[in-house]
């Protein structure tokens, strides 16, 4: 069965590919969206000043004007997407980050998984880890918070 | 396009879901032994699931990529390289025109399947590419891949050659490039329970036997290969001796001979058999067990045979969630 | 004739051989009446399959029947049920009625064979365990009809019944770790062919330049189950010729 966050998934691929219009049939279900022909913004990733590194590849940093700014400021790593929340790689293995680590611009901090596929989040600044803002196992949803960090000057 | 075989290591194969429909002319079934990795493999560079692979096991063994070519590998981590650069397991992997990727020891399970964009342009055998040693028959001339054997690739879809292109793009000054996501499935292969129904002739054990049976560990020996696992540990006898037809045994069939230590049969099994089965393994745990090598100890846990049909079905469920993810991550691409 | 066998259902046991597979099971004992239940049902089998079937494998005594459990519930689905049940009610259905395939002459293969020396090292010891000289071993052993019951094991590798029991001889008390394509043995009351090269445990008494196995054909088992085997004793001139002109 296709769950609501594997739907809510699709919807967000979808609206940041050129397709247009999308059918979709699966066990006796079929979905079909269209796109508003109006012109796409890309606001979210600008606004936090974070990895929301496209959530299919990875090393796709989009500059920001906001690194020379901000010295020492706290930031958050947000959700690239949909889907369950998870501090480790593989079951039964140590967390990626702990609150207290530093860690580096590329630097995979946590999975997020939607539809069977696990989806690595990762930092795109160099700073140290002060607050893990969900669970393990909860449901994050797309842009939302998941670390604090502060970003080293 | 080919693959060009460095090492062979300890022993490579080319393999697929196995050879159906000729096991009563005695042909085995074989096929890769940890049949989800390959195909999961195989779904991760575009190809059907039950395209041929290599399946390499536990060390040792070099390919070099003659082209660019869009490959994955799957299963056990036998700790892949390229450049001295591990490569990530689980995902498409774009490597460049004569990289060399070699499999320099085992992490966790002992086998890796290397499915490549395409798969391999080899005859069928009896409607399958698998490799069957002892029959001279199928893979590659019939035979375990050797120094210098030149393996040659079929024709990428356009799902694969959508993927190579985007991944080639991100190479940077590396030889290969990779996405940032996985198939979560590595927790399959580092277990040590394996979830068996009761065999055939179970109620013929003595009553100890079937109780050791599902509460001690075994030991799985040297004496082991595709075609069955020796296991040492609790000696099983039966209550009384009895003479068995042969009849069929099927992928994961415990067996145990007068000896009392118990056989698994696996992916190059006979297809029949004579000793009385004490257990068979689920489906869905025979990736399990087919990870595990000479020295690793294992534990059965009795299921129902109504749970093992549970367990299968979630798996196929599984597999085609993921299939249908890999679908919407291509269009993303566009 | 075409004969139908009607079957009393509480005389065949089903088990199921994992999620996957059911075995059949016609009786206990190695008869020509049972075996022709299984010929008949695996014939079936081959001809009206179910949504799932995968192949079967028909023993002495048994079929088993190997399936996917997903597509099957995918194809009968029915909820209360089970893959195991569905295809349990599929089975006992055509178990009900089954046409015994017409009562042809059964097919005879003459299986050349050279005995003693090198192809035979065992010959002595199955001679001298039955106090027989060599060559009386070799006239019983190639005097005699062998039906064939069912092929398994190993690639063509065929189960044939009606050794004399002049000659039984017991299996090595540890088996060769590698024996030659065409060696024929003996074991207890057996005797066979080994149509690839395996380890094993039989008393070889010689070879046959015949190829069983070819994996090029389209049945890939020169014996099939309900075959009668005679063996011709050849010389070690005749074996070479043989194997000259089949290579």
């Amino acid at each position: 069965m296709i769950k609501m966050s594997d739907f809510q998934e699709m919807v967000n691929i979808i609206d940041r590919s050129s397709v247009n219009i999308f059918t979709f049939e699966y066990e006796g279900m079929k979905i079909k969206l269209e796109k508003q022909p109006i012109l796409q913004d890309k606001v979210q990733k600008e606004e936090v000043g974070v990895s929301v590194s496209d959530p299919l590849l990875s090393n796709e940093q989009t500059d920001k004007a906001a690194k020379d700014e901000a010295v020492s400021k706290e930031e958050v790593i947000t959700s690239p997407m949909v889907g369950t929340f998870y501090t480790r790689a593989n079951e039964g293995e140590e967390r990626l980050v702990q609150v207290g680590d530093t860690v580096q611009k590329g630097q995979v901090v946590c999975i997020v998984e939607a539809m069977k596929l696990f989806n690595e989040v990762q930092a795109d600044v160099d700073g140290e880890i002060v607050e893990l803002l969900v669970g393990d196992g909860e449901v994050v949803e797309y842009g939302q918070p998941l670390f604090k960090l502060k970003k080293r000057s | 396009m080919s693959v060009q075989i460095i090492r062979p290591g300890l022993l490579a194969t080319i393999q697929d879901l196995g050879r159906y429909g000729f096991q009563q002319y005695g042909v085995v079934v074989g096929g890769a032994m940890d049949s989800l990795s390959l195909r999961l493999a195989n779904v991760l560079v575009g190809n059907e699931e039950g395209e041929a692979a290599i399946e390499v096991t536990m060390m040792g063994t070099s390919l070099q990529f003659n082209e660019d070519t869009l490959i994955s590998i799957t299963g056990g981590d036998l700790n892949p390289v390229i450049d001295g650069n591990p490569v990530p397991l689980w995902r498409p992997i774009f490597v460049q025109k004569n990289t060399v990727l070699s499999f320099t020891g085992c992490k966790v399970g002992c086998r890796a399947y290397v499915a490549v964009a395409g798969g391999f342009s080899i005859p069928n055998v009896m409607n399958s590419k698998s490799t069957y040693i002892r029959g001279e028959i199928g893979g590659f001339k019939g035979r375990a891949l050797q120094e210098g054997d030149l393996i040659p690739l079929g024709e990428e879809n356009s799902f694969s050659r959508k993927i190579k292109k985007v991944l080639q793009s991100k190479l940077e000054q590396r030889s290969f490039a990779s996405v940032d996501w996985y198939v979560p499935f590595e927790r399959y292969v580092n277990k040590s329970v394996v979830r068996v129904l009761k065999g055939t002739e179970f109620e013929k054990f003595s009553e100890s036997a079937q109780k050791q049976f599902f509460e001690q560990e075994f030991q799985i020996t040297p004496q082991s290969d595709r075609m069955g696992y020796r296991l040492s540990g609790a000696s099983l006898g039966l209550k009384q001796p009895f003479e068995l037809l042969s009849e069929a045994v099927a992928n994961g069939t415990i067996q145990v001979p007068s000896d009392g230590n118990p056989i698994v049969l696996l992916a190059d099994r006979q297809t029949t058999g004579g000793y009385p089965r004490i257990g068979q393994i689920a489906a869905a745990d025979l990736p399990v067990i087919a990870q595990m090598k000479p020295g690793d100890c294992v534990r059965f846990q009795e299921i129902s045979l109504y749970e093992a049909e549970q367990l299968y079905m979630e798996r196929e469920k599984e597999i085609k969630q993921i299939r249908t993810a890999l679908l919407l991550k291509k269009w993303s691409f566009e | 004739m075409i004969q139908t066998i009607k079957n009393n259902l509480e005389e065949i046991q089903m088990k199921a051989l994992g999620e996957s597979a059911i075995t059949v099971q016609f009786g206990a004992e190695i008869s020509p009446s049972i075996n022709k239940k299984v010929k008949a049902l695996a014939s079936k089998l081959q001809h009206e399959s179910f949504s799932g079937f995968i192949e079967c494998t028909p023993a002495f005594a048994s079929v088993t029947v190997f399936y996917d459990p997903f597509i099957v519930k995918q194809a009968y689905g029915e909820k209360a049920k089970t893959s195991f049940q569905i295809v349990h009610a599929i089975l006992e259905r055509m178990l009900e009625v089954l046409v015994e395939e017409e009562e042809s002459k059964p097919r005879i293969v003459e299986i050349p064979v050279c005995y003693g020396n090198d192809f035979g090292p065992d010959l002595d010891f199955v001679a001298a365990h039955n106090n027989l000289s060599v060559d009386e071993v070799i006239h019983l052993h190639a005097s005699a009809e062998y039906p064939v019951y069912m092929i398994g094991f190993a690639p063509g590798f065929p189960y044939l019944g009606g050794l004399s029991e002049k000659i039984h001889a017991p299996r090595r008390p540890s088996p060769r770790t590698s024996i030659p394509a065409g060696s024929v043995g003996i074991a207890g009351s057996q005797t066979g062919v080994y149509p690839i090269s395996t380890p094993g445990g039989w008393q070889l008494i010689g070879r046959t330049p015949m190829a069983l196995f070819r994996p090029d054909r389209d049945q890939p088992s020169v014996l099939s189950a309900g075959d009668i085997v005679k063996f011709i004793p050849i010389t070690k001139e005749e074996y070479d010729q043989y194997q000259e002109r089949w290579q």
